[in-house]
């Protein structure tokens, strides 16, 4: 056996430049093939990790996907607001232990900003049932107060007592963006990095932009659609959405269906963990695709593997005679070449996963701040290991070809190659 | 004859879709004796020496080479019959590209357990025969490719001698060597076969060579081949 492994491996550092080659190729596309696996992971946990301890997300009538992305995710528009009224009925009937309200839209440098209350940083869970905590600081107190996330306060190397100058969403491409100068806020809490949207938001009391809002409507800067001053100012009393916790969860159901009719106005109540579900439906079939083309970039580089070791069978039946002639048995010649192909297929995946989790370590930082994604590091996964097993069973599979061509070569050849 | 290192019984052996190219009623080598097999290329010198080594079983009769009878012998056997008792010389291309020369001549140990048994110091075991067949103990550690073809031939000796097997198959070794490489080779096979007590069977068409030997033996003498019939014109 020993004799066979000195074979192999001389064998292979004889044609080191081929078989690094090869080698790479495997690599390559194995580290894409787990970085596709990771990403898939990883961007499934982020998103099921975004929300937890909300039963209901309630907001004007829209699309459910349209509401989660607006108000978890900060992502496209409001579609109508929801009155006070409203808001009071649900926030005080019996089956519910709390409601929390959501005014979106505003922005300071690009960063969201949420209108909301103190209960907020108490009842806002995330990942499972991890509450938000403060890196320094603690919630509002006072009206101009404000609290930022964790990437917030990194980018702009914000500390406490910063003040922050918040800017009133455009309300179309050809509208500048106006600033409330009026209405600087002080930050007050910075809280301590989630993975989640919460990093990229920049907290403040709703008041704080209501009175931000009539500021601007009486200075005569709103440049947005013509309302009458009146339309301006009653929409400030609204609210973007709300959430809602139920002191008992299956009473959600209930809830939203009653809102769902609600007869006041017309509303959208949501489960947010069934539509994160479907949301993550959506993303999934990219990722699949995703995840077969990797897969056939793997196949194809195990297949160029075995065409190489089948390039050089014709100039190695010389090498089988000499072989044969020692006392080998055709089954190590078929050996031999089973574990070339192995071993580069072995090495392959090994150098793959390596520098996969090199440039995720590497990339790590940058992936959470630009991107909300937690890269999980560290040991193979489950995955990945069924992945690298994968990979070495269809490797060895492919071997079969040349090892066996070269045993039946070797065969008919015995000791003339002619 | 109970010195014989291998005699062949009532062989007979053809090629697939081909006509009988082996018909040896009876031929025996006596051991310790160094015999050139004579014959035109062709003429089924190769045929016989695979017979002899195990990798080809006769269609008929018997092998028996160093007390083995090979036709009672599995495939598996008789490999491991020719790994530990026979030595085996190529035309060319001998040696294994990738070992170095040291490596290429500790082949046949580290393949057979059986061929290393007597063997103390494989190492330096191979450097002495290394020496003895004249390339040079310094030429150990170097690539094959290093070598002059006469050197590569030598080292391929080298290889088919150490651990003493009981029998040397040679196929044409000198045909690729210009002529006072020739000589030299076939000095030295001559020499280490007699003082390790080794049989050596040389196939050659040469027939300038057979002064060298003990004796020689012309295929054809041996081989009974039905005389094809004769070729009819028209068709």
């Amino acid at each position: 056996m020993n004799a066979l492994w000195e074979l192999v491996l001389a064998s292979l550092w004889s044609r080191r430049l081929t078989v690094m080659a090869s080698i790479v190729s495997v690599a390559l596309s194995v580290a894409l093939l787990l970085g596709v696996l990771h990403l898939r992971d990883d961007a499934r946990l982020s998103y099921s990790n975004t929300i937890s301890g909300i039963d209901l997300i309630v907001g004007p009538r829209s699309g459910p996907l349209n509401l989660l992305l607006f108000t978890v995710f900060h992502s496209g528009s409001s579609q109508g607001l929801v009155s006070l009224e409203t808001f009071e009925r649900v926030a005080h009937h019996p089956d519910v232990e709390f409601a929390i309200p959501m005014v979106l839209g505003d922005t300071h440098r690009g960063f969201p900003v949420l209108g909301t209350n103190a209960a907020y940083f108490k009842q806002w869970h995330f990942g499972g049932d991890r509450a938000l905590l403060f890196d320094q600081g603690g919630g509002f107190v006072a009206r101009n107060d404000a609290v930022i996330g964790a990437t917030v306060a990194a980018t702009f190397h914000y500390r406490l007592g910063d003040s922050l100058i918040l800017t009133h969403a455009a309300a179309g491409d050809n509208q500048p963006a106006t600033d409330h100068p009026n209405e600087p806020v002080t930050v007050v809490g910075i809280l301590k990095p989630t993975g989640t949207p919460v990093d990229r938001t920049v907290h403040v009391p709703i008041e704080v932009l209501v009175s931000a809002h009539r500021a601007l409507v009486s200075s005569g800067h709103y440049y947005g659609p013509l309302k009458s001053a009146d339309d301006i100012a009653r929409e400030t009393e609204k609210l973007d959405a709300f959430v809602v916790r139920m002191k008992e969860r299956p009473l959600a159901f209930m809830m939203q269906k009653t809102l769902n009719q609600y007869a006041p106005e017309p509303l959208t109540a949501i489960l947010p963990s069934a539509v994160l579900d479907e949301l993550w439906g959506l993303v999934a079939k990219a990722e699949n695709v995703l995840f077969w083309v990797a897969a056939m970039v793997v196949v194809s580089g195990l297949i160029g593997l075995c065409i190489v070791l089948m390039s050089t069978l014709k100039e190695r039946r010389r090498e089988m005679a000499v072989l044969r002639s020692l006392g080998a048995h055709p089954k190590l010649i078929f050996a031999l070449l089973m574990l070339e192909a192995f071993l580069m297929t072995l090495i392959g995946s090994l150098i793959g996963f390596l520098s996969l989790e090199t440039l995720l370590a590497l990339s790590r930082d940058v992936a959470q701040q630009h991107f909300g994604l937690v890269l999980n590091l560290g040991l193979p996964t489950l995955v990945d290991c069924a992945a690298l097993l994968s990979v070495c069973v269809l490797g060895a599979m492919l071997a079969l070809i040349p090892a066996s061509i070269a045993y039946r070569q070797s065969m008919r050849d015995g000791l003339s190659v002619s | 004859m109970p010195n014989a290192v291998l005699t062949l019984t009532d062989v007979q052996y053809h090629w697939p879709n081909q006509p009988s190219v082996l018909n040896i009623p009876h031929w025996s080598v006596q051991s310790g004796s160094r015999v050139l097999l004579r014959g035109a290329s062709g003429s089924g010198k190769s045929t016989l020496l695979s017979l002899l080594a195990g990798i080809l079983l006769p269609d008929h009769g018997r092998i028996v080479v160093n007390g083995f009878d090979l036709t009672h012998l599995s495939g598996r056997e008789r490999d491991a019959f020719r790994g530990a008792h026979i030595g085996y010389i190529f035309q060319q291309f001998n040696l294994l590209p990738w070992l170095s020369v040291l490596d290429n001549v500790l082949l046949p140990l580290r393949l057979n357990r059986e061929r290393a048994r007597e063997i103390a110091n494989p190492e330096k075991e191979a450097r002495r025969i290394i020496d003895a067949v004249g390339v040079g103990a310094h030429a150990s550690a170097q690539p094959v490719s290093a070598l002059k073809v006469g050197d590569q031939q030598k080292i391929a000796l080298a290889r088919a001698m150490i651990g003493k097997p009981a029998l040397i198959l040679a196929d044409e070794p000198t045909s690729a060597l210009d002529h006072d490489t020739r000589m030299e080779f076939l000095e030295i096979v001559l020499n280490e076969c007699y003082l390790n007590g080794i049989t050596l069977l040389f196939a050659s068409h040469d027939l300038q060579l057979g002064q060298f030997f003990d004796y020689s033996v012309a295929l054809a003498e041996i081989n009974h081949r039905p005389t094809p019939p004769p070729t009819v014109g028209g068709r």
